[in-house]
């Protein structure tokens, strides 16, 4: 059998109804899923953002000494910013129209990578500044075990959140695409 | 570009180019569950597609790009989010087969496929479809010289499967 046969049998295929199915369905689901993930995220960044900016104006007014509480507002004044930015960028790369499959990979892998790397550095950049201030302020006032414990059960609790998330979701993800990539360069 | 354009111009790309969508989805799916839940993933991938397409490229090209692109990530999800997308269609098939029987020379074809690698199953969907080697290489975003190199792979497995095919008398 040539090439040229095959390609008459799936030509063939191209007058035939393979599916049928429910237009309506469709964009219901179509509706329902894009509000959702639009849902999803906006609650997560502008909750986020919030919760940042209230507790950076908490610090500034009900805050006890002035060193202390001016770095515990600016730290969290820049978790709001940072996530701000970072919903900015999202944002924008919804606008982005790639050229082809293969680009389309590549800044899903530069996502994934990032997102990685957010995940690796979560510790340097927020948990331990975050916690050096607690832990600073606790040490400086008479604190009971019960909260010494519950304080650095909470940062160790989402330290390992975060370490969960990197280890069954980003990764695996980033090595998938990664892995497609390869079979993408292999001729 | 308001909502009612992109779902009239979605529901337009729906209605004329199914066939396609439903070739991608049954190059990389095997079980009518997976079907349902990589076309809802197609069609909803298309619909945000909508606002950025651009006359430049073919609607058709525009539609197996998504397509494909989404069904070669979407083999690797985990089985939780194909769960909760399942979820979303309320336990109701999207897609019903037809009463007709398929032509088994085409199920054939699809298994043939179905066994290749991911990106060697877009590469024959296109082929089979008429696309030129320089239209898959900008589709893909690969060489043309290594659109070349695959196809040549593509075209001899399938004729030798072919070929027993039609030795063992289907």
């Amino acid at each position: 059998m040539e090439f040229e046969d095959i390609q008459k049998v799936w030509s063939e295929e191209k007058n035939q109804v393979m599916y049928v199915f429910d237009q309506e369905a469709i964009n219901r689901m179509i509706s329902r899923r894009a509000r959702s993930v639009r849902r999803i995220a906006n609650i997560n960044e502008w909750g986020l953002m919030i919760v940042a900016g209230l507790t950076s104006v908490s610090l500034l007014i009900i805050g006890s000494d002035g060193a202390y509480k001016i770095v515990a507002a600016l730290t969290m004044l820049a978790t709001g910013i940072y996530v701000w930015w970072q919903r900015r960028q999202r944002l924008s790369g919804l606008q982005k129209v790639a050229s082809s499959v293969r680009e389309e990979l590549e800044e899903g892998i530069a996502n994934a990578r990032y997102m990685v790397r957010f995940s690796q550095t979560f510790a340097y950049w927020f948990l331990l500044p975050a916690a050096g201030i607690a832990l600073f302020r606790m040490s400086q006032k008479e604190t009971s075990l019960v909260k010494w414990l519950f304080i650095l059960g909470c940062f160790v609790f989402s330290h390992l959140l975060v370490q969960l998330e990197l280890r069954w979701k980003h990764r695996p993800r980033l090595r998938r695409l990664e892995e497609l990539r390869e079979k993408f360069e292999l001729s | 570009m308001t909502a009612t354009e992109q779902q009239h111009i979605f529901n337009q790309w729906l209605g004329q180019y199914k066939a396609l969508i439903f070739k991608v989805v049954c190059a990389y799916t095997t079980e009518q569950a997976d079907r349902d839940d990589l076309f809802q993933e197609i069609c909803l991938q298309l619909w945000r597609s909508v606002p950025s397409f651009r006359s430049e490229a073919a609607v058709s090209t525009w539609i197996y790009r998504i397509a494909i692109r989404v069904a070669m990530t979407w083999q690797g999800r985990e089985k939780r989010e194909r769960e909760r997308s399942r979820r979303y269609a309320k336990g109701q098939p999207l897609l019903q087969m037809p009463q007709q029987a398929t032509d088994e020379r085409v199920a054939w074809l699809y298994q043939e496929i179905q066994k290749m690698d991911t990106v060697d199953r877009s590469l024959a969907l296109l082929l089979l479809d008429g696309y030129s080697y320089k239209e898959m290489a900008q589709l893909l975003g690969i060489s043309e010289s290594n659109v070349g190199v695959k196809i040549f792979r593509i075209k001899k497995r399938l004729t030798q499967r072919a070929t027993q095919f039609a030795k063992d008398g289907v």
